[in-house]
């Protein structure tokens, strides 16, 4: 008999709705797992039991007296220590924020709470989300499910890890340069990148105003179409809001023709800077979904070196500007790598600033024109690598030493600056056993579609997200 | 042009009344020099009349009809 632990939210909602299951027994049996996996990869940094089984029984109640708690009914869920939710602390990851308690929640939360999720607590990430290996100093480094010797990826880590051991069903992550996309490929999860505004980030800790997004990562595409059906809309107290009402994730998810779908293959995109494993295994699915009627069209992404440059333009720049203050009273309670990539950031003068978000115009409207005309979606991997040592500050990658940190956020921060989403899907592992993931990248505003296309491709076994029940 | 070493150090004493040590220095004159050398390409190439993305522009981006929902 399948344990409740390894249902996917979908099949929560609906066994807690039949009464084949209590909201207790799901909170009961995930929780078992928060505390006995949690803390060996370092993936809370708040979660309160009591708050946990007062929620459940709350949703029973509603259960026995015949209401419809909404749609995660139940659903244990998690969110990144960066999202408010009232009278939690949100740390951010930082020793800075260890006493910021929230006195409201965040739009996500509320829309979370509304639709009866059952919200864990709040998981461990990389300070102030800025660097993707899920390190931190001050709560702990993430560790991978797969090997706790290796990185989680980040900065989402506790996001990554807590998802594929089981100890929630959905956990909230955010994303700027691939927070989300990096700890899904090295964990072995899915994560979804939606278009810049379409989840609200009001109340949520910035890294990078522009650039910034909030998802899921999850054991199934249906449950990021879950998340995304539940969050996704347009809310006035975040300036970067827009609307999604032509959207309808759940739908689009039977209704993906494969035989009429393009799938674009930007080989210089990632080629030259990849695993040779990783390539391989890539050109394999090219041919495995070709072979189930995908065209496949071979296509250049445009000006690609500016458009990293302008990139970290922004991201430095408005990264300085977030921590400004903090840095001129509390530079030492900062992780020291974390502080030495903010500080570019003062010395990027305006008008290169001005010019990269111009540019930004230009060249997303380039893609969306050029692109997004010939094919759905572009398919590459997410990572270069799969998951290094955590002490592993370098890697030699086709014979070249290359450093860790840059090599992991090197083909996910392209669609921040482009805006569109993108989804990550577990597509193989290593000789050693860890995985790695693809990502599907689509046009502003395409999110219903190309979840459907990776719903596809998980339904043809392109890709599948394993759960660990038990660790090394 | 780059800024000269003792210029970043004034303006890091200004903004946070401590100095850069090297490692910082040389990390943050790269970043910008790589950050300059893209800003003269760029402005030669955009279009005069582009206006700077800081967020999703439906109606910009993808065209009056694509967006008629937003």
């Amino acid at each position: 008999m399948q344990k409740i632990t390894d249902y996917n939210a979908f099949e929560i909602v609906t066994s807690i709705k039949n009464r084949e299951i209590s909201a207790l027994e799901v909170a009961n049996a995930f929780l078992e797992r928060c505390k006995s996996i949690g803390e060996k990869l370092n993936t809370w940094i708040t979660l309160d039991e009591d708050k946990i089984i007062f929620r459940a029984n709350e949703i029973d109640k509603l259960i026995k007296n015949g209401k419809n708690p909404g749609d995660l009914c139940g659903i244990p869920v998690g969110i990144k220590d960066l999202i408010d939710m009232e009278n939690f602390p949100t740390t951010s990851g930082s020793l800075i924020e260890k006493d910021n308690i929230a006195k409201f929640d965040s739009t996500i939360v509320s829309k979370l709470k509304n639709a009866g999720a059952n919200i864990f607590g709040k998981l461990n990430l990389h300070e102030f989300a800025f660097g993707p290996t899920g390190l931190n100093p001050h709560y702990g480094d993430q560790k991978n499910p797969w090997n706790p010797e290796h990185m989680t990826g980040g900065s989402s880590g506790g996001s990554g890890n807590s998802v594929v051991t089981s100890q929630v069903a959905i956990s909230i992550g955010s994303d700027t340069g691939g927070s989300i996309r990096i700890p899904s490929s090295l964990c072995g999860s899915y994560g979804l990148k939606p278009t810049l505004g379409l989840v609200s980030k009001f109340r949520c800790m910035p890294l990078s105003w522009s650039l910034d997004t909030f998802g899921p990562l999850s054991m199934s595409i249906e449950d990021c179409a879950l998340f995304m059906s539940v969050t996704a809309g347009f809310d006035q107290n975040d300036p970067y809001s827009i609307h999604s009402n032509h959207m309808n994730f759940i739908s689009k998810l039977k209704k993906n023709e494969l035989n009429k779908t393009k799938i674009g293959h930007a080989r210089s995109f990632y080629e030259k800077n990849t695993d040779k494993q990783i390539v391989s295994r890539i050109d394999e699915i090219m041919q495995q979904i070709s072979k189930l009627g995908i065209e496949i069209i071979e296509i250049e992404l445009p000006d690609l070196n500016l458009a990293y440059d302008a990139c970290t333009s922004i991201m430095v720049s408005e990264a300085a500007s977030v921590h400004e203050k903090r840095m001129r009273y509390y530079a030492d309670k900062y992780d020291p790598q974390v502080i030495e990539r903010i500080k570019p950031g003062f010395f990027v003068p305006a008008t290169t600033y001005i010019q990269s978000q111009r540019f930004r115009r230009e060249w997303s409207q380039k893609v969306t024109d050029e692109i997004f005309t010939k094919v759905d979606a572009i398919l590459a991997p997410t990572t270069p690598i799969a998951s290094p040592l955590r002490n592993e500050h370098s890697v030699f990658l086709n014979g070249k030493e290359r450093q860790t940190r840059g090599l992991l956020i090197s083909l996910t921060r392209l669609w921040n600056f482009y805006g569109g989403p993108s989804v990550s899907m577990p597509i193989g592992k290593t000789k050693e056993g860890l995985p790695y993931g693809a990502q599907l990248m689509g046009p502003i505003l395409g999110d219903d579609k190309l979840l459907g296309i990776a719903y596809s491709l998980q339904q043809e076994k392109i890709c599948k997200a394993e759960r660990i029940s038990k660790l090394q | 042009m780059p800024l000269e070493k003792d210029e970043f150090q004034e303006i890091w004493k200004t903004l946070f009344n401590q100095t850069l040590d090297k490692k910082s220095l040389s990390d943050i004159q790269k970043i910008l020099v790589d950050s300059l050398e893209s800003e003269k390409k760029i402005s030669d190439i955009i279009s005069s009349d582009i206006e700077p993305m800081y967020k999703i522009t439906p109606k910009n981006i993808l065209g009056e009809n694509n967006a008629k929902d937003n």
